[in-house]
């Protein structure tokens, strides 16, 4: 079975190599960027099933990137990842397309489950 | 009779008085000049005497037309009825203007009291605010570096489960737990913070209170049963169905009522009424009969990381999200206490949405 592509996009590029890493463990085709331009390419370029956004990037913000991805990779599923209970950025970002969200610090437990279930929507179309 | 009549009669029996004894000595003496200095002196005495009483009456009408004036704009009830006299009536203005003056004052006292009770809650309000937004600044920045460790501890794990065994294995990863557990912990408490500040969903349904009420104390059933307390509930027959959100009212009531259970002995009394206070609002009161707390402690319960509990036992944070969550919903929460009788919060909800805008 082919393995689920994820890209994770954090500007705090420590958490996003670990995450990649422990995501590689558990059998996913992971990749990490940290910035918003990489982010663009990495999505025309690998096709991500699944992107785990991170909603606060410096120069551009997390609803933005969203927009883009929505534009160039329409089939990629796109986690958000937030610090908090942002209500409002929830909103806009599922309002935009986002699949769901996750809080940080994460459980890595309930973020496969729910890359698993992101994947399951992009499979099934 | 007038003042100014008065004077003016006393004046005229003078003058006839004088003018007879004038006559007389007249009469005795029987000189033209004597008669004439006496008339003169009577003329002059007639003359100085109205002066006086002109400088005397005019002053006095015009401050009983004062008194009048502030009787009568600040007191309309009362009818002013002219008085014999100027000073009469000047006597009675007085005491009117000074029963006004007097009720003046202890309305004015009374609004200075209630806009100073007002100006420190208001006080209060902002220094939580501001609490607030520092407590969620800290969290958002502690939040970031806390992900790390929690993806590094988990990498650590991860690898660990996957080599064989060697000396000490079970020992490191019985500390990376350790160290997972910790820091689900900082979790709890940044996501508590960040709460407090952003706006967070709110879902308002029409919701019982009276069952809300009995489902938090339900669930804190065993620490009922574990210290042995008595637990009542006082539910309000006549308490309409309240438009709120039941999730967040019910974790302010097990906070509050939690908190009751903590500050009672054993065998002691946590009492939960309900009601409604007017036609907006509805009220839950928790009250207890423990030790009480000092003013100097019940003036920062609702503040961020400040506990009355032992060290380790609370996070300080229950009555701070507390606060935060009445704000969002338009309620309010508040607090009493008496020193060997125990205390009480009561938490005034309204029956229908009004919320509260803007962040805390």
């Amino acid at each position: 079975m082919k393995k689920t592509k994820v890209l994770v996009v954090d500007d705090e590029a420590e958490f996003a190599a670990t995450l990649t890493e422990r995501l590689q463990l558990r059998g996913y085709d992971a990749r990490a960027v940290s910035s918003a331009e990489d982010t663009v390419a990495a999505a025309k370029s690998d096709l991500p099933d699944v992107i785990l956004l991170d909603l606060k990037m410096p120069g551009k913000s997390g609803i933005e990137i969203l927009m883009t991805i929505r534009e160039y990779a329409p089939g990629s599923e796109v986690i958000l990842l937030t610090g908090h209970v942002d209500i409002e950025s929830k909103i806009e970002g599922i309002r935009i397309g986002a699949f769901d969200y996750i809080m940080k610090p994460i459980d890595i437990g309930e973020l496969t489950a729910k890359i698993d279930k992101a994947k399951q929507k992009h499979t099934n179309g | 009779m007038k003042l100014g009549s008065k004077l003016a009669f006393s004046f005229g029996i003078s003058m006839v008085l004088f003018i007879m004894l004038g006559v007389m000595v007249c009469t005795e003496s029987g000189t033209a000049t004597k008669s004439i200095s006496v008339v003169l002196a009577a003329v002059l005495g007639a003359v100085a005497y109205r002066r006086l009483a002109a400088r005397i009456v005019t002053p006095l009408r015009r401050l009983d037309e004062m008194a009048k004036s502030v009787a009568r704009e600040y007191l309309p009830e009362i009818g002013i009825v002219d008085q014999k006299d100027e000073i009469e009536s000047l006597e009675s203005s007085f005491t009117q203007m000074e029963r006004r003056l007097k009720d003046t004052l202890s309305s004015l006292e009374l609004a200075t009291t209630r806009l100073h009770e007002k100006q420190e809650k208001l006080v209060e309000a902002e220094k939580l605010a501001s609490l607030g937004r520092i407590a969620a600044g800290v969290a958002h920045e502690i939040n970031n570096p806390l992900a790390i460790i929690n993806e590094k501890a988990g990498l650590m794990q991860d690898i660990l489960r996957m080599c064989g065994d060697f000396q000490h294995k079970e020992k490191f990863l019985n500390l990376l737990d350790g160290i997972m557990v910790s820091v689900n912990r900082c979790r709890t408490i940044t996501h508590h913070l960040l709460g407090f500040a952003r706006r967070i969903d709110v879902i308002v349904e029409p919701m019982d209170l009276n069952e809300a009420v009995t489902e938090a104390k339900e669930f804190l059933a065993n620490d009922i049963v574990l210290k042995n307390i008595r637990a009542e509930l006082h539910l309000g027959e006549d308490l309409p169905k309240i438009k709120s959100d039941k999730g967040l009212l019910e974790q302010v009531f097990l906070n509050v009522i939690k908190n009751a259970i903590d500050a009672v002995e054993e065998g002691g009394i946590v009492m939960v009424s309900t009601g409604v206070k007017d036609k907006n609002t509805a009220f839950v009161s928790i009250r207890d009969n423990g030790p009480g707390i000092p003013s100097d402690k019940l003036r920062h319960i609702f503040e961020p990381f400040f506990t009355t509990k032992e060290r380790g036992k609370g996070t300080g944070l229950g009555l701070f999200v507390s606060y935060g969550i009445m704000k969002k919903l338009g309620a309010s929460i508040l607090v009493e206490s008496e020193i060997g009788k125990g205390t009480t919060f009561t938490l005034e909800i309204p029956l229908h949405p009004r919320f509260w805008e803007g962040t805390v």
